[in-house]
This record gives structure tokens, C-alpha cells and sequence, in this order.
């Protein structure tokens, strides 16, 4: 996903049309428009990029954590729960109580212990014994 | 947001701290895929604690 699909689908989800942003933003609406389809000619600089992030009441961060963009795994996994808290949200409360069942489930099950792998060493034994 | 929300957040927040990297990453998935309406992945969860 390129940063304007992802400013789209957060903007989406927030409710806003382009209209909107536009206004919140005080950029051109045509301009958000072509960012928001890829266009070649419409490469956000860092200040475009803060602008809308403010507006979508996110930080620049995380609309690139929408883009699958990788960082460092101490910011992968805060930017990771920001995304799960901000889903969280936009879920009915059915549905946030089948999550926590699922992340309960989870936790409660042991991880799988690292174990060594011994398949090589049965069949050397077995070539050796060999038929009596 | 009502208090019921944010007891529910706390929870998320406490159990999902709890779990490794993949695990997180399923929990992930699984919202997003509650959240779009799209069917769940389903987690298996085997006796020796393996997940698939």
C-alpha cells in the first residue's frame, strides 16, 4: 500500500470525505485527490505529510505503519498496538469481546519449546543396529 | 468512551503485552478482519502449544 492508499483508507475510517481533509488541512482538494491515487506528480513532502497526519488525529508514523513500511521492531510493535487500539475502536462491543476472548486464549497457551532435532540421530541408530 | 470500553481496552492492552510477536500479530490480523467484516482467520491452537 503506497502512503496515498493509506491516507485514503485512514481518512475512510475516520468518517471524512476529501472535502473535509481538504479543509482541515488547507490543501487543494484536487491535490489530496491525486496523492490518493498515486499520482506520479504528487509526492507529499515531510510538512503535506504532518498536516495531514494532524488532521487524521494520527502521527506521521503511523500512516506509514498503514503502508507496511518497515522500522525497528521496538517501534513496530508500539506502532502495532497503536493500529490494534485504534481497530479496536472502530469495533461493535460484540466483536472487541471476541477479541480479548481470542488474545486470552492466546496467552493462556504455552509458546512451543525450542526442542532438538533428533530424527537424524534415531535413523543412525537404526542403521546401525541393523537386522539380527 | 464509556468505562465498559476502557476496562475491555485495559484488558487488550494487559494480555496482548503478554504474547510474542507472532501471537500479536495474529490478534492483529484478527481485528483487522472483524473490523472489515471479512471472516476471521481461524487460530488453531494444538496441545503442545503450537499455534498454526
Amino acid at each position: 500500500m503506497g502512503i496515498g492508499a493509506s491516507i485514503r483508507t485512514i481518512r475512510e475510517q475516520r468518517g471524512m470525505t476529501q472535502a473535509d481533509l481538504a479543509r482541515a488541512t488547507a490543501i487543494e482538494q484536487s491535490y489530496l485527490s491525486r496523492l490518493e491515487t498515486g499520482s506520479r506528480d504528487s509526492r507529499p513532502n515531510a510538512l503535506v505529510l504532518a498536516r495531514i497526519a494532524k488532521a487524521l488525529e494520527i502521527s506521521v508514523d503511523e500512516l506509514f505503519l498503514e503502508t507496511g513500511i518497515r522500522r525497528s521492531k521496538d517501534r513496530d510493535a508500539e506502532l502495532r498496538w497503536k493500529k490494534l487500539e485504534r481497530v479496536f475502536q472502530a469495533l461493535p462491543a460484540s466483536r472487541q469481546v471476541d477479541l480479548l476472548a481470542l488474545a486470552d486464549a492466546l496467552s493462556k497457551v504455552p509458546e512451543l519449546p525450542l526442542v532438538p532435532k533428533v530424527i537424524g540421530d534415531i535413523e543412525d541408530t537404526e542403521d546401525k543396529e541393523g537386522p539380527p | 468512551m464509556s468505562k465498559r470500553f476502557d476496562t475491555r481496552l485495559r484488558r487488550l492492552r494487559h494480555l496482548y503485552h503478554r504474547l510474542s510477536a507472532p501471537r500479536r500479530r495474529q490478534v492483529l490480523k484478527a481485528a483487522v478482519a472483524l473490523r472489515d467484516g471479512s471472516r476471521p482467520p481461524r487460530v488453531w491452537v494444538f496441545l503442545d502449544g503450537s499455534t498454526y
